[in-house]
């Protein structure tokens, strides 16, 4: 089983999961598409509500993405109280997968998610998050989110 | 004897040591302050105290309250402390040796932070003191104006209860700001509870504001630097001029250009005054580099801004300037190397520490010529004149091959060289820059495929330092930034120094009942991912009426926007009178001060409230009622830190960002969702009263510009907003939310209050909106009922009565409800 494979079944098994997107997927380009056409398809093939933050949520919703403007830090700072309330998600998700961040900021606001997953699906490796891809460069992250999405 | 001595309020004389805890050794200031600009009425009513010379502790009964209600979110966590020589302790495992637990570790690292940014400041203030103490002697008279009297707040005021007079006042002032930092970077490594460092946090922001009022004070009242408040009212609105040219575009080319960099403009300001005295001023280009610059065109308008602080290193690489004169600032990006590199010369200032240079402080002006034209890359000069005497001598009979930057095809040649199997640049960058990938298509587009990351570069050589391939990328970006420096242009204005409350009554109508959506504070380093960001946001909101305030090297960045349509630049299209639809610039780093004492004089005009020496009530007051939004676009030095926990200190929420943001690995933000954290103390009863949740967040980062503008106004709302102010700051957000993220806010219904205060032209989908997702009662285009957080329907007036602030006095503080008004509470003073 490919670690692709594995991850998709990860996702699966979590009844809520949350997709955070960032402001890259509006802003990079890989073999031509842009991080937010990889993003949609991971959205809408594991029908996934979108919190997404930067400028990320335009490209999304004209693809049928259910995606809401949110912003990151608001995300995580709501997974330290007790009560969650945010209506993107009907309950506290079990897991956030985070993608279009550069590997600086998601450094930087990982340590701080709690009470649940944290998936990376970005082109650096995070010891923060409970699962990340590896170390790629952009060509390899094109064909390792070209994987990821052929397991959906 | 203090318990003899009395002050006189209306009709009573009042002994000096009932407001105040110990009085001895400041009765004198406690009895001015008293009398002056204290009222008779609010005193009797509340339990009113003064804090001269306060400490962090006697401010924490604010600073508790906007840490309860806005707990710190640490994002970053050292896992270990070696504070003391009994470490390292692992705090992941257990709490340290001394009891220090993994929060209280964050806070330390927190405080520690904001103390590092407040130094570098301390130094500059001192440095300025003393030199004006030694010139002009501790007997020369100091004002904030002719427009300004006592009831002008300033942090002076706030946290001393002086009105300085003279500069022997600031010395008391500043050794008191002093004594704070030394106690609070004391506390850093040795103190144990987390609440009380983030108080002390927010306690260093207050006085890094008090050391820059000692700076603003000295530098208009000794060194003539621009002060609207002495000029005619009736010419505010376009004083200074818009006529200050900056941008490597607006260079002359063909004149030797001397350059200052860092805090101090000192050796600027004798620099200068010897052109214009040898005539010399047509014959040489004076620039300037961070707050240096932004002084210096305080006093002389021929200065050319070149850029923020964050960018000295790439223009220090690119060479324009013949010789640097460069000290102490806000953030240690060293810059020597590149001036080497460009064949600069640099004359360092600096009197507390050196960068390596041979000290020349007691050599002869025309030694210190004479050996840098002779090789030497630069020399340190502790003493002013003379520095000033040998940059203005140098840059005369400098001749200097300018060949050390990269051509196209060199660049060309040197990208060819990058993997696509790479990217390692990319994610080390801290502006998260796709370097490789566009370095890559340098061969197919030349050098213009580098735009856009250069101009978010601020060349801290990551990229560089792990690239295997060892490609030049500093130099490439400096190549890059050279073929476009043509189109490097910014135009602005001069700081105008201090807004009196006089200025400031006159927009109060305006700006709550008129159709103003708020005013914000809009500041920045200039390492935002692109240079023109900045004026974006400020143009945006000014465009929709807002009274938008500026201050050091965001003002800079702010005079890059040109609306093309317009054919102006922004500073060029709006007035500077403080006013709706205004843009003001109040100086460099230091002016910062005036913008937050601007926004602090509303507690005066509005309730009457005295600030000497009373931080807490006036803080209230702002963050209730009226408390402008600031907003910090490029945040990467230490100094913004402090200066943003002034900011929060005295109510006014934060947006930073866009990356540098992400890095502070601390924000203020409370749970938006949970309703029974929201509420506030009825000033006459002393009944808790829940409202919305305004704001809901104090710090908060953000990733891009429209998020940015989105965010601002969605943490402008404040509990008591009049109606059209509300209804202005709903109609603005919402038509950002539309314009960015084609939706409304999915959180507007939260600041729903009365139908009164929804945005004409949203309306009907609002109130359809309320009915739909919220289940209230709508009735053709009015509320009938509203659905309390509770569950409750109730009728709109008793909705308003149980969860809504507006009209309604409130308070965070107890000793500020009213006298005899709740039960059990103290009766009114006699």
């Amino acid at each position: 089983m490919s670690v692709f494979t594995e991850l998709v079944g990860n996702i699966k098994k979590r009844k809520n999961v949350l997709l955070l997107t960032g402001y890259l997927c509006d802003e990079m380009e890989l073999g031509g598409r842009k991080l937010s056409d990889f993003a949609a398809q991971i959205a809408l093939k594991l029908d996934l509500p979108v919190a997404a933050t930067g400028s990320s949520a335009v490209p999304l919703k004209e693809k049928g993405v259910r995606a809401t403007r949110k912003a990151l830090a608001e995300m995580v700072n709501l997974t330290r109280f007790p009560y969650w309330g945010d209506p993107i998600t009907a309950q506290r998700p079990e897991m956030m997968v985070f993608i279009g961040y550069p590997a600086r900021m998601l450094k930087s606001v990982l340590p701080a998610v709690k009470g649940m997953e944290t998936v990376v699906l970005g082109n650096m490796s995070m010891k923060d998050a409970t699962f990340s891809l590896p170390d790629a460069s952009l060509n390899q992250y094109q064909k390792n989110l070209e994987s990821l999405i052929g397991s959906l | 004897m203090s318990e003899n001595k009395t002050f006189r309020l209306g009709n009573a004389d009042i002994p000096v040591g009932e407001p105040v805890r110990d009085p001895r050794g400041v009765e004198d200031i406690i009895i001015e302050a008293m009398e002056t600009d204290f009222q008779e009425a609010r005193y009797k009513t509340f339990d009113q105290r003064l804090f001269p010379f306060a400490d962090a502790a006697d401010i924490a009964e604010w600073d508790s309250f906007l840490i309860g209600r806005y707990p710190p979110l640490y994002t970053f966590s050292p896992g270990t402390c070696s504070d003391c020589p009994l470490g390292p302790c692992d705090l992941k495992a257990d709490n340290g040796l001394c009891g220090l637990t993994e929060v209280a570790s964050q806070a330390r690292l927190s405080l520690r932070r904001t103390c590092r940014g407040c130094l570098s400041q301390f130094l500059d203030s001192r440095e300025l003191l003393n030199y004006a103490l030694k010139v002009f002697g501790s007997d020369r008279p100091v004002e904030w104006g002719k427009m300004h009297d006592r009831s002008d707040t300033s942090h002076i005021g706030l946290m001393t209860a002086i009105w300085p007079k003279n500069l022997a006042d600031l010395a008391r002032v500043l050794s008191y700001a002093e004594e704070q930092l030394n106690k609070l970077f004391t506390a850093s490594f040795s103190a144990l509870d987390p609440t009380e460092m983030e108080q002390m946090v927010l306690h260093s922001g207050s006085i890094l504001l008090v050391a820059m009022n000692v700076s603003e004070l000295v530098k208009m009242n000794c060194f003539g630097f621009t002060n609207a408040s002495n000029e005619d009212i009736m010419t505010t609105i376009n004083w200074p001029p818009a006529n200050i040219l900056g941008g490597l575009g607006h260079v002359e080319k063909g004149k030797p250009v001397l350059t200052f960099l860092g805090d101090s403009f000192l050796t600027g300001f004798c620099a200068v005054k010897q052109l214009k005295e040898e005539n010399l001023f047509e014959k040489v280009e004076v620039c300037g580099i961070g707050p240096a610059g932004h002084d210096i065109i305080r006093f002389y308008d021929r200065c050319r801004i070149l850029g923020p602080m964050t960018q000295a290193r790439k223009l220090a690489r690119h060479g324009i300037s013949d010789v640097i004169v460069a000290g102490d600032a806000c953030i240690d990006l060293s810059f020597l190397e590149d001036a080497k590199i460009a064949g600069t010369k640099v004359i360092w200032t600096s009197r507390a520490r050196n960068i390596g240079l041979p000290d020349y402080s007691d050599e002869t002006v025309e030694k210190i010529v004479a050996d840098l034209l002779a090789g030497a890359p630069g020399v340190w000069v502790r003493h002013t004149e003379k520095a000033a005497a040998a940059a203005v001598k140098l840059v005369q009979k400098i001749s200097r091959p300018k060949n050390h930057l990269l051509s196209e095809e060199a660049v060309k040649k040197e990208a060819k060289r990058c993997r696509d199997d790479c990217d390692r640049c990319s994610n080390v960058c801290p502006n998260g820059l796709l370097i490789g990938l566009q370095l890559r298509k340098v061969n197919a587009e030349g050098i213009a495929a580098l735009k856009d990351i250069e101009e978010g570069c601020y060349m801290c050589g990551a990229c560089e330092k792990i690239c295997p391939e060892k490609i030049p990328l500093e130099n490439i970006f400096v190549a890059a930034l050279d073929a476009w420096k043509d189109d490097d242009k910014l135009k602005m204005r001069a700081g105008r120094g201090p807004v009196a409350r006089v200025e400031t009554t006159s927009w109060a109508f305006g700006s709550m009942w008129g159709n103003c959506p708020g005013i914000f504070h809009v500041i920045g380093c200039g390492d935002a991912r692109n240079s023109e960001e900045l004026g974006w946001i400020a143009y945006n909101l000014t465009l929709r009426n807002a009274i938008i305030f500026t201050a050091g090297c965001g003002a800079g960045e702010i005079g890059r926007y040109f609306n093309k349509e317009k054919g102006q630049y922004v500073y060029e299209q709006f007035g500077t009178e403080a006013q709706l639809r205004n843009l003001i610039n109040c100086g460099s780093c230091t002016a910062c001060s005036h913008i937050v004492d601007q926004a602090l004089k509303w507690p005066r005009t509005g309730a009457g409230a005295s600030h000497y020496g009373n931080f807490a009530e006036t803080a209230d007051l702002e963050y209730n009622i009226i408390a402008p939004t600031l907003i910090v676009w490029g945040a990467l030095p230490d100094r913004m830190h402090a200066l943003v926990a002034s900011w929060v200190r005295a109510g006014m929420s934060a947006v930073i960002g866009p990356n540098s943001g992400f890095d502070w690995n601390r924000y203020l933000m409370g749970n938006k969702w949970k309703w029974e954290e929201w509420w506030s103390y009825i000033s006459y009863g002393g009944k808790k009263q829940y409202h919305e949740p305004s704001p809901p967040a104090m710090i908060i980062p953000v990733e891009t510009k429209e998020e940015c503008l989105t965010q601002a106004l969605a943490i402008s709302m404040r509990a008591v907003d009049v109606r059209d102010g509300r209804q202005a700051r709903l109609d603005t957000w919402i038509e950002f939310s539309q314009m960015f993220f084609q939706e409304f806010p999915d959180d507007w219904r939260l600041f729903a209050r009365s139908d009164w205060e929804l945005p004409i032209r949203y309306k009907s989908r609002l109130l359809k909106e309320l009915k739909e997702k919220s289940g209230w009662d709508i009735d053709r285009m009015q509320i009938k009922k509203a659905r309390h957080p509770d569950g409750r329907l109730l009728e709109i007036g008793e909705f308003s009565k149980e969860y809504s602030a507006m009209t309604k006095a409130i308070t965070k503080l107890k000793r500020m409800i009213a006298r005899g008004s709740a039960p059990g509470g103290k009766e009114e003073k006699k």
